[in-house]
């Protein structure tokens, strides 16, 4: 998913989501990667607001082109590197956290996550499935 | 061509900004010389230099090839940047304007030069007389009675003299009784008579000399000699209003509007060819993954404690995932980049010289990322698997187990 793909609204009611997820899920050990995943998340939306309002600004012609083209690439590979790591680290370390012994499952969703272009709704399935997992 | 600097008379310097020929690619930096060289000469000596000057053998012309040089390499690299890397270069040419900061003394080139650069499309090569004439233009000639010397090898000489002025049609009488009354009545005597135009009328007059016999058109008591077949074209030229406009072999080009026009497009159309997908061609993901699965099962679960060597192992794999996301997500920004650019192109947010500068530092910038990538991949499947392959292979119990 671009961050011109990302629905600014359905990330900020992911957040809020997880964010009641991180509470609940207190105390075990799926809190830290649960946060990391908010963190990443975060940092996507910050990222895509940033984005969002460096183009209205060079739309009004407040910033000159120059600059535009390269804070825009800079906020883009922040996207990119958040959105990865997610995938790449916070993912993988919420799946291992689950208390259970087959993992096949919730690897297969978290593969489904990395290759779904609507990537926020498998999110909160996996999310859901750890936690139903802690008996929450 | 030349011009002083704002507070001019205390100034030790002086702007000039010569202009280069029409030029291919490969005959810039000579043109650049030329141009820059004969400027700095001509405002250092004027007209009134030697020859040969003393500027272009001086150890400051030598110092100004050397910034020229590095001059020519700048316009290359914005030429390469400008036109599309699959155009044939010998479409185009160019036309260099050059802007020098020199010393007024010393004609040293003080300052790094800058530049504008003119892009023409090349049409091709000509070879051609061209003239352009306010009006088509009689030259009659009337040769004399009898006359078996001067005439006929005069009549000779206009028909080559005027045979490149294709607006002039000579007509030759071989005597005063075939010609018309109306040219009769306008000569002046006996003598063979050039008629150009309607008013103009020229008597030949001859004179035997060493080498020969001396032509002579004489009017209105001026004479002047004709001595050969170019004098007589002038002479005709002069006194017939034809404006003469001669292009030996000349290289035929247009200023190339439309074709940045075409090239822009071209441009966009090469920007819509999505790129090879080079990270899931590299297959690293599943690479590392397979390597940290099989460290991990020697730690005998994740709270174990690991050895030194697994640690060790461990986390140059973590470090080499780290890079590994780094450089992808590098290369996934700078992909989107070019997508996004060539939207802004297409919705004019972005001009035509910004948009072909940044793309092509943004296929510089992903070659590299490229490169790095490859590079990794071939650590990670080579050495790195080698080392986890040696840790994981060695016999239980021979680790250091702290």
């Amino acid at each position: 998913m671009t961050p011109d793909d990302l629905s600014l609204d359905e990330l900020e009611g992911t957040l809020s989501k997880i964010n009641l997820d991180i509470k609940r899920l207190d105390g075990t050990r799926a809190v830290v990667p649960l946060r990391e995943v908010r963190d990443n998340l975060t940092g996507m939306l910050v990222a895509a607001r940033e984005l969002d309002k460096l183009d209205q600004l060079h739309r009004r012609g407040d910033i000159v082109t120059d600059i535009y083209l390269s804070q825009r690439k800079k906020l883009t590979t922040d996207y990119y590197e958040q959105r990865n790591r997610m995938f790449e680290a916070s993912l993988p370390a919420l799946i291992e956290s689950a208390p259970t012994t087959d993992k096949s499952k919730l690897r297969t969703m978290g593969q489904a996550i990395k290759e779904s272009k609507e990537f926020l709704i498998p999110l909160m399935n996996l999310v859901s499935a750890v936690i139903s997992l802690f008996g929450k | 061509m030349k011009r002083a600097n704002p507070d001019d008379s205390a100034s030790e310097t002086v702007v000039l900004e010569p202009r280069t020929s029409v030029t291919s690619f490969e005959g810039l930096p000579w043109a650049l010389q030329k141009a820059v060289a004969g400027a700095i000469n001509g405002f250092l000596y004027g007209d009134k230099s030697e020859k040969p000057s003393p500027y272009y053998k001086s150890p400051i012309a030598r110092k100004n090839r050397e910034k020229l040089a590095r001059l020519a390499s700048q316009v290359y690299g914005y030429i390469n940047s400008t036109i599309s890397e699959h155009s044939n270069i010998d479409d185009y040419y160019f036309r260099i304007w050059p802007r020098i900061e020199v010393d007024r003394k010393s004609g040293e080139i003080v300052e790094d030069p800058r530049f504008e650069v003119d892009l023409f499309r090349y049409i091709g090569r000509v070879a051609a007389k061209a003239i352009e004439t306010k009006t088509r233009v009689n030259v009659i000639f009337v040769q004399a009675d009898g006359d078996r010397m001067v005439s006929p090898s005069f009549a000779r000489m206009l028909r080559r003299a005027v045979s490149g002025l294709k607006e002039v049609e000579p007509r030759i009488y071989a005597d005063t009784r075939s010609a018309p009354s109306s040219l009769k009545e306008r000569m002046m005597d006996a003598r063979p008579h050039l008629f150009i135009g309607d008013s103009r009328v020229f008597a030949l007059g001859s004179e035997l000399a060493k080498t020969g016999p001396r032509l002579f058109l004489e009017s209105e008591g001026k004479s002047e000699e004709i001595r050969k077949d170019e004098d007589l074209a002038r002479f005709v030229v002069e006194h017939s209003g034809v404006k003469p406009e001669i292009f030996s072999n000349d290289t035929v080009v247009r200023p190339a509007d439309e074709e940045i026009a075409k090239i822009g497009k071209r441009f966009s159309d090469e920007a819509t060819d999505e790129p090879n997908d080079v990270i899931a061609a590299l297959r690293v993901d599943r690479e590392l993954d397979r390597l940290l699965e099989q460290v991990k099962r020697l730690t005998n679960g994740v709270d174990a404690i690991p050895s030194t060597t697994v640690a060790r192992i461990t986390s140059e794999l973590k470090d080499k995932r780290n890079k590994w996301m780094e450089l992808k997500s590098a290369h996934e920004a700078i992909v989107e980049e070019m997508k996004h650019l060539q939207r802004d192109f297409k919705g004019k947010r972005v001009n035509y010289d910004t948009y072909s500068v940044q793309r092509f530092m943004n296929i510089e910038n992903r070659k590299s990322i490229e490169r790095e990538l490859v590079e990794l991949q071939t650590y990670i499947k080579g050495d790195l698997r080698r080392k986890v392959m040696s840790v994981v292979d060695e016999p239980k119990g021979k680790g250091d187990r702290s």
